[in-house]
């Protein structure tokens, strides 16, 4: 085979020259690409709410050493300062020997004024923006006690309402807390004195908690919570109602800031016909004490849950 | 071949003399060795069709809407998803569940049907174990992104790590962590030693047609494979033992999704039947999947003679079977409910049936109930569009399935004042729609680089594999 003499002439490149259809169509759709990538990459701007490098590498709760602590605390500390103007006062409440808290609510003299609500939102730095409340009160009409029939969306013009009664329900403080169970991380837990705490630095947030808590006890920040700084509350605890971040668990603590510097909560002294009881149970001596031996204790809210809650529910007579 | 046993010495076999069924073909038209790799490597060798850029194309658009998403929920907060509380779970997990349950069927296919000598698998497992792991891909997107702090995401993992992180075992999400890496994982080395000696196949024949570039890639990921005695023997010594070791998982891994529900306390999901409900209910939304997908890959590449009829006939037997099982599964969860006399769980059922969101339970019963007893028949099994348009069906159900366990449970639980009513939001519908882009731009590429069925499997199964001709 001869190869041919000379080559076939190479295509005609004229129309090519500047730029053929089909590079433009090229190039507008790599461009088209690139900007739907730098468009869609654009809410990244938004987010404040990353851990800062420091709490990334800082250790867990239970590993921390005093001085681990005193790091964490002045970090916490600086980034509450930076982001609210105000220097709070940060504490690591420890819980103490001997004491075991347990809280017990009357309903005979509750009245369904959601004071407790509301105190608890300003003494825990709740977010405002949507907000965020542990307490939610049942409103159930007198004559039965079945919280099937349980309301917490009532308005009344003034409460209470005739011919019905209040249950407050918040974290239920379980002797057995199936949340604690189901955490993947070992961000939750149960302390010594009956407390079920929540590390905030070390919930990734996957709420299997909520889902598992038959209480509806936890609440999720969904969103990126807001709280006008003139509406924070300075005294804090790590375990406690340090303000929390994007993404994280929170729930009751019995206010661990106050009450393990030997305080109330905040909810029972707000309470006005003081239906809310709050005391160590190891301490045959105390209020709560003599209520548990000696008043009518109905119930604990679905013990048939196994959960054993350190909550109770009483009656005068 | 004779149509009767001879009566191999027994006087009763002689007395009785029983039928012979013969056994099915597996190939058609008595295509021989050189046929099918040329039928299977010409796939990929050819020139890449105008069909596939189009299809590209529009898979690749889809997909970016699951970045988008994604981008716009780790920036903004899981808020954005349609979840509030208390339904703090919803479609992230039900696209979790989704996803890793068609992961089932490739396994399956490859695994056990693979230990159980099932020869019909030989030229569907390669495309399914392919579609597990993009299914398991896809899965493996929302339980990480659905966290409220993706970037701790990895908390999760038993990673060395200075800041004392240890997770808590006794978490069924810790056990899926392992469970689904694990699957992922053995899915992945099973595929790929399947794969080693088409990889050796593609780059002998790649180096002979002087395309160098492709004989090195292919190669590479051939691993040196020769063909040998030797590497023959331990392919097939290290496919048995994979086969062992993923036959186990195919079981485990959505026992251990079951448990995310099963050992809570909310009623609707606290029940035990759910390991082998879930199981089953997987198995049959996989074989949906494969169907959905093999189907129309059978059609554009004329494979007629090697996923023949009698291939789908077995696959549209399997999800009969499977999907008989979730129908019983959902009759016993009444039947329980009712016979444990729990008023809860009473309550959880009657209302996934007749509440709020009975539309997505009565979806569900008739795409996954009703759907496959069309299977029964043997004109329909025949009729292959209709068994593609039941398929979709099936895929349909089982994500209502789990839309219904989930979100009803969340919705309504033990107190009525702890009720809520989840509807999705825009980006969760985009999010979720994207990964089935995610998911065919995967395959796409699979397609148009991979063999898509083992080519000596295949060969094992004609008769000519079988000099002696005694059909053992």
């Amino acid at each position: 085979m001869s190869l041919p003499e000379t080559l076939p002439p190479p295509p005609d490149k004229t129309s090519d020259s500047a730029m053929s259809r089909r590079n433009f169509l090229r190039g507008s759709a790599a461009f088209a690409g690139l900007s739907a990538l730098a468009a869609s990459l654009s809410p990244l701007r938004e987010l404040g709410d990353f851990s800062s490098s420091e709490e990334f590498m800082q250790k867990y709760y239970k590993e921390m050493t005093p001085d681990d602590m005193k790091r964490a605390l002045a970090r916490i500390t600086r980034e509450v300062e930076h982001q609210y103007g105000i220097r709070p006062h940060v504490r690591d409440l420890r819980p103490m020997d001997g004491v075991e808290f347990v809280y017990a609510l009357n309903l005979t003299r509750c009245i369904g004024c959601r004071k407790c609500v509301h105190a608890c939102v300003a003494e825990n730095n709740q977010s405002r923006n949507p907000e965020i409340q542990y307490i939610r009160v049942l409103k159930m009409p007198h004559g039965s006690l079945d919280v099937e029939k349980g309301d917490h969306n009532y308005t009344p013009k003034s409460v209470p309402e005739p011919g019905f009664f209040y249950m407050p329900v918040q974290c239920q403080q379980c002797v057995n807390p199936p949340c604690v169970k189901v955490c993947p991380v070992n961000a939750t837990w149960q302390e010594s004195d009956g407390i079920t705490v929540i590390d905030y630095d070390w919930c990734i947030g996957c709420r299997y908690c909520e889902a598992a808590c038959p209480y509806w006890a936890r609440r999720f920040n969904f969103a990126k919570p807001e709280i006008p700084p003139e509406r924070l509350n300075p005294d804090m605890a790590y375990l406690g109602n340090r303000p929390r971040k994007m993404g994280v668990m929170e729930k009751c603590h019995f206010c661990i800031q106050r009450t393990r510097a030997g305080r109330y909560p905040a909810c029972l002294e707000v309470c006005p016909v003081g239906a809310r009881k709050f005391g160590n149970i190891l301490d045959p001596e105390s209020e709560i004490s003599y209520i548990l031996r000696t008043k009518r204790v109905f119930i604990q809210l679905k013990e048939e849950m196994g959960t054993n809650p350190r909550f109770f529910y009483y009656f005068d007579k | 071949m004779s149509s009767h046993i001879e009566p191999a010495g027994h006087p009763l076999l002689a007395e009785v003399n029983p039928v012979a069924i013969p056994r099915q073909e597996l190939v058609h038209h008595g295509r021989d060795f050189h046929w099918i790799t040329e039928k299977v490597c010409g796939i990929v060798e050819a020139k890449t069709p105008v069909w596939w850029w189009w299809c590209f194309g529009v898979a690749a658009f889809v997909a970016s809407f699951t970045v988008a998403g994604l981008i716009y929920l780790v920036g903004t907060g899981v808020g954005v998803w349609g979840h509030a509380n208390p339904v703090n779970w919803a479609w992230d997990i039900v696209n979790f569940v989704f996803w890793i349950g068609i992961g089932h069927a490739g396994t399956l296919i490859s695994a056990i049907l693979c230990l159980l000598r099932q020869k019909w698998r030989t030229s569907i497992n390669r495309a399914s174990e392919a579609m597990t792991i993009f299914a398991v891909v896809c899965a493996g997107i929302f339980p990480v992104f659905h966290v409220g702090r993706v970037w701790m995401a990895w908390y999760l993992f038993p990673i060395p790590n200075a800041n004392y992180i240890w997770q808590n075992f006794r978490s069924p999400l810790e056990w899926d962590v392992f469970a689904v890496s694990t699957y992922g994982t053995v899915s992945v080395l099973f595929w790929y030693v399947g794969l080693l000696p088409d990889l050796g196949t593609m780059r002998d024949r790649f180096t002979a047609a002087g395309n160098l570039l492709k004989a090195r890639l292919y190669g590479f990921f051939a691993m040196g494979w020769r063909g040998s005695n030797r590497h023959w023997a331990n392919y097939e010594m290290a496919y048995l033992i994979l086969a062992g070791v993923a036959t186990p998982l195919v079981l485990s891994v959505h026992t251990i999704v079951s448990f995310d529900f099963a050992v809570s306390l909310i009623p609707g999901w606290h029940t035990t039947i759910f390991p082998p409900y879930f199981v089953a209910g997987a198995i049959f939304s996989g074989f949906g999947m494969v169907m959905t997908l093999m189907l129309p890959l059978r059609a554009i590449y004329r494979l007629e003679d090697l996923i023949t009829q009698y291939h789908i006939d077995c696959m549209c037997k399997i999800t009969l079977a499977t999907g008989t099982m979730v129908g019983y599964a959902y009759a016993m969860e009444f039947f329980i409910a009712w016979y444990g006399a729990n008023p809860y769980e009473g309550f959880a059922f009657i209302n996934r049936a007749f509440g709020h969101y009975a539309w997505a339970y009565w979806i569900m019963i008739t795409c996954n109930v009703i759907t496959p007893q069309f299977f029964w028949s043997r004109r329909v099994r025949e009729n292959t569009t209709l068994v593609w348009i039941l398929s979709i069906f099936v895929n349909v159900g089982m994500w209502f399935e789990r839309f219904v366990i989930i979100v009803t449970s969340l919705a309504r639980d033990f107190l009525p004042s702890s009720w809520g009513y989840y509807s999705p939001s825009i980006v969760e519908i985009f999010t979720f729609f994207g990964t089935f882009g995610v998911f065919s731009v995967l395959f796409l590429l699979f397609i148009r680089f991979v063999p898509i069925m083992p080519m000596s499997e295949v060969k094992a199964v004609i008769p000519q594999a079988d000099p002696h001709g005694t059909g053992h």
